[in-house]
């Protein structure tokens, strides 16, 4: 910690990023591909893929649940969308809990069949693995991500106060003369997306602030909105008189004209009722403000306007600098306003935050190579390097692999898909202990390419839909995600291939080292005779 | 005995995590101090306070650590921790802003 600043802060920078290095790769990967979450919900159920959306969604969606859940205290009602292509239903009968999802069905929206879909908890399991892991409890888990998401601001920012040239670094072009190391690619990964990395890193730590900050829990939260201010957990059934079904058509077309902006999701509380209430959510936003809901609109049973929230409120609470800085790091983190293009550009940005944190935790192991191999902390840490970074990019895609190919009527089949994912986790941390010599890196790294590089062609013959007709039907996030798949993949196999070219090289130079020092011993034992 | 008590705190590991939970600790109070402060002048309410409150604790920790570390004599980071919490929580209490 002695010298220099600069100094100082390249401690800093080294030992806060590695420490938890392993577990910001995880949160960084599985929350990059949590930008196309809905695209991955939709890849991993293909029985969905015949269902194509229609503007008479609506209609069928009242007609279904007039039939099927007429008493029900609530319907919700997804509306297909541009990153939704089924009609899903759910409701909540008397008595149930509200906390317990009711039941549910997905219906096919041009022609009201109900689309058996496979069991799956698709992008949502990345999604959720990204703040919470798996199977560890809520508070420790969200603890635990924060202070890794601490280390890694306070990395960002040591590491921007220790580089030279930071400016000159941001606007410089690598070209072929300079061969990219380890170290050129750490800093050209950080520095290309630097305001996205630093972003990304500080809405995150106000995302989970109340884990670290437990203190100050006397701040009333409910004072103006929050989530204490929630009804009785068990809703009391009794018998209320059932008026006729509602138009649901033309609140429809009411709620889309006075938001201004397409609906995508219906809460009606206790339907058909003199009490009931018709909350129209919109997800558009032309915005980084307002609600993490979006706009929403409020109709009674006959239809008429009872409130609105949101942009166009009118009655809308006034927005403070505080409240606005909250909502726009909310906003820009879970890229709740982005529309494909700049889905896109995040992803590649989280590609590179990724790629960021893996060089990172190599860099520090290649350093340490020449000294201190064969010592156990430097071989737990080079085999966590491969298991952390190339296995779970492995375990991921065998995640993906399993959804299509395990039976769709396996029972607990979910599970048996997460099961699969660690069980393949695992297994790649056995090979990286076993093989951490004799290129594990480069087994891992072209295994995990080639299944992610693979899985167009596996979504082509395991969907009932072929690629070339998703093409025709514009089916977006289906080709997306196996765009992303291509882009990973494609970046996997270029480091394998990298690393490849490395152990040539390196192996040339030992076998020319070799051979002088033969020939020398050679000159030296004629001229000895 | 107590020559090998002083060679043992002086040594390079124990003077590592010694600032580490300096600057860890004495940082989190610091800036646990800050947002209250931050908190105390303001006029916001409710959720809006506690949004004030995350936003001031995280950048004044970020900070706090930042500079904790960078002050290169373990004596001089320690005064700084305990004069600069002292400053905080002694205005607080004077305020009245522990109540």
């Amino acid at each position: 910690m002695k010298g220099p600043l600069r100094k100082t802060m390249t401690w800093l920078h080294t030992w806060s990023s590695i420490l938890l290095g392993w577990l910001l790769f995880a949160i960084f990967l599985t929350g990059t591909l949590s930008y196309f979450r809905m695209e991955i919900n939709h890849w991993m159920t293909p029985e969905a893929h015949v269902s194509v959306p229609s503007e008479h969604a609506i209609g069928i969606a009242a007609k279904r649940l007039v039939e099927v859940a007429p008493e029900a205290e609530s319907w919700n009602i997804t509306l297909p969308s541009e990153r939704n292509n089924t009609l899903d239903l759910s409701w909540r009968n008397p008595g149930d809990t509200q906390r317990r999802r009711g039941p549910m069905e997905v219906l096919n929206p041009s022609t009201g069949e109900q689309i058996e879909v496979r069991e799956t908890r698709g992008g949502d399991f990345l999604y959720r693995f990204h703040f919470e892991l798996y199977h560890l409890p809520r508070g420790f888990s969200r603890t635990l991500v924060e202070i890794a998401t601490m280390a890694m601001f306070i990395a960002l920012i040591s590491g921007i106060i220790m580089h030279r040239k930071i400016f000159s670094d941001f606007f410089m072009f690598r070209t072929k003369n300079r061969s990219l190391g380890w170290s050129d690619a750490h800093a050209v990964t950080a520095v290309l997306a630097l305001p996205f990395h630093l972003m990304i890193t500080f809405s995150g730590l106000i995302l989970l602030a109340s884990t670290l900050v437990f203190w100050g829990d006397d701040i009333n939260r409910s004072a103006n909105g929050g989530n204490q201010a929630r009804g009785p957990a068990q809703v009391a059934a009794e018998p209320v008189e059932r008026l006729p079904a509602p138009d649901l058509t033309r609140m429809l077309a009411t709620a889309e004209h006075e938001l201004g902006a397409r609906v995508s999701f219906l809460l009606a509380n206790k339907p058909m009722t003199r009490e009931a209430e018709y909350i129209f959510f919109s997800s558009e936003r032309d915005s980084l403000l307002g609600s993490r809901f979006g706009q929403t609109l409020t109709l009674d049973n006959d239809g008429n306007v009872r409130e609105a929230s949101g942009m166009f409120a009118t009655n809308n609470q006034e927005i403070n600098a505080v409240n606005a800085i909250n909502g726009v790091l909310r906003t820009l983190h879970e890229a709740r306003f982005a529309d494909p293009l700049v889905r896109w550009l995040f992803f590649i940005a989280g590609v590179s935050g990724t790629l960021m944190v893996g060089t990172g935790s190599i860099l520090w192991a290649t350093k340490r190579a020449k000294r201190q191999t064969g010592q156990f902390g430097f071989e737990l840490v080079h085999v966590l390097n491969i298991a952390s970074i190339s296995g779970l990019c492995i375990a991921v895609a065998s995640y993906f692999w399993l959804n299509r190919l395990l039976p769709a009527e396996l029972a607990v089949r979910q599970s048996w898909e997460i099961n699969g994912f660690f069980m393949v986790w695992l297994l790649t941390l056995v090979h990286a202990a076993i093989y951490r010599h004799r290129h594990a890196w480069q087994a891992q790294l072209w295994l995990a390419g080639s299944l992610f590089v693979l899985l167009p062609a596996l979504d082509q013959f395991t969907s009932p839909v072929g690629l070339w007709s998703a093409l025709i039907n514009g089916d977006w996030m289906r080709l997306s995600f196996d765009g992303m798949s291509l882009l990973i993949g494609a970046i996997l196999l270029l480091c394998a291939g990298y690393l490849r070219q490395k152990m040539q090289k390196v192996r040339a130079q030992q076998a020319v080292k070799k051979r002088s020092s033969s020939t020398a011993s050679g000159t030296q034992e004629v001229i000895a005779k | 005995m107590l020559s090998s008590f002083s060679k043992g705190i002086s040594s390079p590991k124990v003077q590592v995590t010694y600032r580490t939970a300096l600057v860890l600790i004495g940082g989190y109070a610091l800036a646990a101090g800050l947002s209250l402060l931050a908190a105390h002048f303001s006029t916001l309410q409710g959720r809006d306070l506690r949004g004030l409150l995350y936003l001031v604790f995280f950048v004044a920790y970020t900070v706090a650590i930042i500079l904790l570390f960078a002050i290169n004599r373990h004596r001089q980071a320690t005064w700084a921790t305990l004069l600069s919490n002292g400053v905080t929580w002694g205005v607080l209490w004077l305020i009245g802003g522990l109540s």
